[in-house]
């Protein structure tokens, strides 16, 4: 018999090998000084393994939900309200079946907006903050034929399905009694507006963090379906690692509001009710990693052709932008119009949206101020936005 | 953890359909889902823990790896491997977790917090010692690449070599060279990243 292969000797040891065959083991091994020593030496270094990894095993007072009970909160959840993203809840109460499309391309777009600072030579991931924001009205007469359920919209859904990979869950939602509470759980300054009488419903969500894998032969056959094969996308892109990371924030809700995700079609909400509603969300900035491979400011010049501007606006737009702090959203031209204002001492960015949900028009007023994202959303007339949002303390 | 360690380390984990991204539908009530989520559960949070140490990420992450299987309802209504896929599905999106983790560089002061959080031991000492090598050993787990990190934290969890097989999709033949590589591997890195402080 010849010398015994290490990963027989080792299944010997974890005594999984068949009855025969482990005979013939032994009776090699008795015969064997060299396997008996190779033996040895597995045996301890494996002995050493296990002992380390038997360290990760739950203690004595650890202990899990009973499986009927994970399986209740399981069926929980499944009931629950979509959980959506820092940029999801950005626009999510205005979202419309083309908002669906255009909200994609905000992700991507932001997402490839955070350019490294060129140092180009250094193989390391960049960590980008926002710092400032930018909006780009987008045509989407071009967007309407991405719908969910369609076959683009289903490509687009599989995409992020398949590629998307969720690294940090934020958990439910915590509330907080007031600001200072909002404070301590955030971890940073919570400000709240002087301006409304009213208590807000404050809540702090956890840190979200997903990575995604670009693929390059997939993202291509998304533009073909879409009848854009003429934009190419550039071979820098395949495998590209995108990882966001969002920190906690506070939502601080004013008034009557409905909740999103919930389904009022049979009791649509008043709108009385919702003339008062505003919510104001605050964050950290989100940070976004690249590979500086990847030739970011090509990438958000396709995402803004794809979603309906020409190459030449596009590419006007690109050479704009300041691709190492600035994120961009790309708002439907058609959906509202946008202006740039003056909101609690710095430039903000007040959009005006003609059917912001429930059919009622509203406003969503975006700034950054030390470090923070804030995002001013209500109902009614836009005038109210800035005088509100100066009204923070 | 750089792009060219995340290469070395075998590239993005997880090739199953994602999660969470978008709206969750009604969870399945059938009667054959609910029996794979009692008989299963307890075998996937335990991966999960022994991956992150902590009992309410595990948790919420088993929930996502059974939400993966109540997507894909040919698995979990065949007659294949499914507590195969399941603990190979956990054990991929443990490690996505721990390498992210990693990567922001808050796993010490995540893991010291953990410590913190405790509480009281028989034997405080003891307890402060095993949590700190747990968290080497996590740290080490989370710089190797991925197939290497599946075998050995699902062989810690209990899985037989038929298992494994069946888990990983190897013929049982090599699960042994595996677990030898993948052994050799972790004590390298171990030796890499703590021999000044320890000998393994």
């Amino acid at each position: 018999m010849n010398c015994l292969e290490d990963g027989v000797l080792r299944a010997k040891l974890d005594g999984q090998v068949a009855e025969e065959e482990s005979r013939a083991i032994e009776r090699h091994l008795a015969t064997c000084a060299a396997c008996r020593l190779r033996m040895e030496t597995l045996s301890a270094n494996a002995e050493r393994i296990r002992t380390e990894l038997a360290t990760l095993a739950p203690g004595p007072r650890e202990s899990f939900s009973a499986p009927p009970l994970a399986y209740a909160r399981f069926q929980a959840l499944g009931e629950e309200a979509p959980r959506a993203s820092f940029f999801g809840r950005l626009f999510s109460a205005g979202l419309r079946p083309v908002w669906a499309a255009a909200g994609l391309l905000a992700v991507l777009v932001a997402c490839f907006s955070f350019a490294p600072a060129r140092s180009w030579a250094q193989r390391v991931l960049a960590m980008l903050r926002v710092q400032k924001i930018a909006v780009v009205p987008i045509d989407t007469q071009g967007l309407q034929g991405v719908q969910p359920g369609n076959d683009t919209g289903k490509m687009i859904d599989q995409f992020i399905s398949d590629n998307i990979v969720v690294t940090e869950h934020s958990g439910q939602p915590q509330i907080a009694a007031d600001a200072s509470q909002a404070n301590q759980i955030a971890g940073f300054q919570v400000r709240l507006l002087a301006g409304r009488s009213d208590a807000p419903k404050i809540t702090v969500q956890g840190e979200q963090g997903f990575q995604m894998t670009l693929n390059r032969e997939r993202l291509q056959g998304i533009l073909d379906e879409f009848g854009r094969s003429d934009l190419q996308l550039p071979s820098s892109v395949d495998g590209a690692l995108v990882a966001v990371h969002i920190p906690k924030s506070v939502m601080a809700v004013y008034g009557q509001c409905s909740q999103p995700g919930k389904d009022n079609s049979q009791n649509p909400p008043k709108a009385s009710d919702l003339i008062g509603c505003v919510t104001l969300l605050q964050a950290p900035s989100p940070t976004v990693s690249v590979p500086p491979e990847l030739n970011v400011q090509q990438l958000a010049t396709l995402a803004l052709q794809a979603a309906g501007m020409s190459a030449q606006d596009a590419q006007a737009f690109c050479d704009t932008v300041d691709w190492t702090s600035t994120l961009v959203l790309p708002i439907p031209r058609d959906a509202g119009s946008f202006e740039t204002t003056n909101v609690d001492g710095v430039q903000g960015t007040l959009i005006t949206l003609r059917g912001w949900a429930h059919g009622m028009p509203g406003y969503s007023l975006l700034w950054v101020k030390s470090g923070i994202i804030y995002s001013l959303n209500g109902f009614g007339s836009a005038e109210q936005a800035v005088p509100l949002a100066d009204s923070l303390e | 953890m750089d792009v060219a360690t995340m290469e070395e380390a075998g590239g993005a984990l997880n090739p199953d359909p994602g999660i969470v991204m978008s709206a969750r539908e009604p969870a399945s009530r059938t009667p054959g889902f609910e029996a794979l989520f009692l008989r299963f559960y307890p075998r996937v949070v335990g991966v999960l823990y022994r991956l992150l140490g902590d009992r309410g990420v595990a948790e919420e992450l088993a929930n996502d790896v059974f939400w993966k299987l109540h997507r894909q309802p040919w698995l979990a209504e065949s007659d294949g491997n499914v507590g195969g896929w399941l603990c190979c599905t956990a054990t991929n999106l443990g490690i996505d977790h721990l390498r992210a983790r990693a990567r922001r560089r808050q796993h010490e002061e995540e893991a010291g917090r953990y410590m913190m959080e405790s509480g009281a031991s028989p034997d405080p000492l003891a307890e402060v010692l095993r949590e700190e090598r747990a968290r080497r050993v996590r740290a080490v787990l989370a710089k190797l690449k991925p197939a290497h990190a599946r075998i050995l934290i699902l062989r810690a969890s209990g899985l037989s070599y038929k298992e494994l097989a069946d888990s990983l999709g190897f013929k049982l033949g090599t699960i042994g060279t595996m677990l030898v590589r993948a052994e050799a591997a972790f004590q390298k890195r171990y030796r890499r990243m703590y021999e000044q402080e320890e000998a393994l």
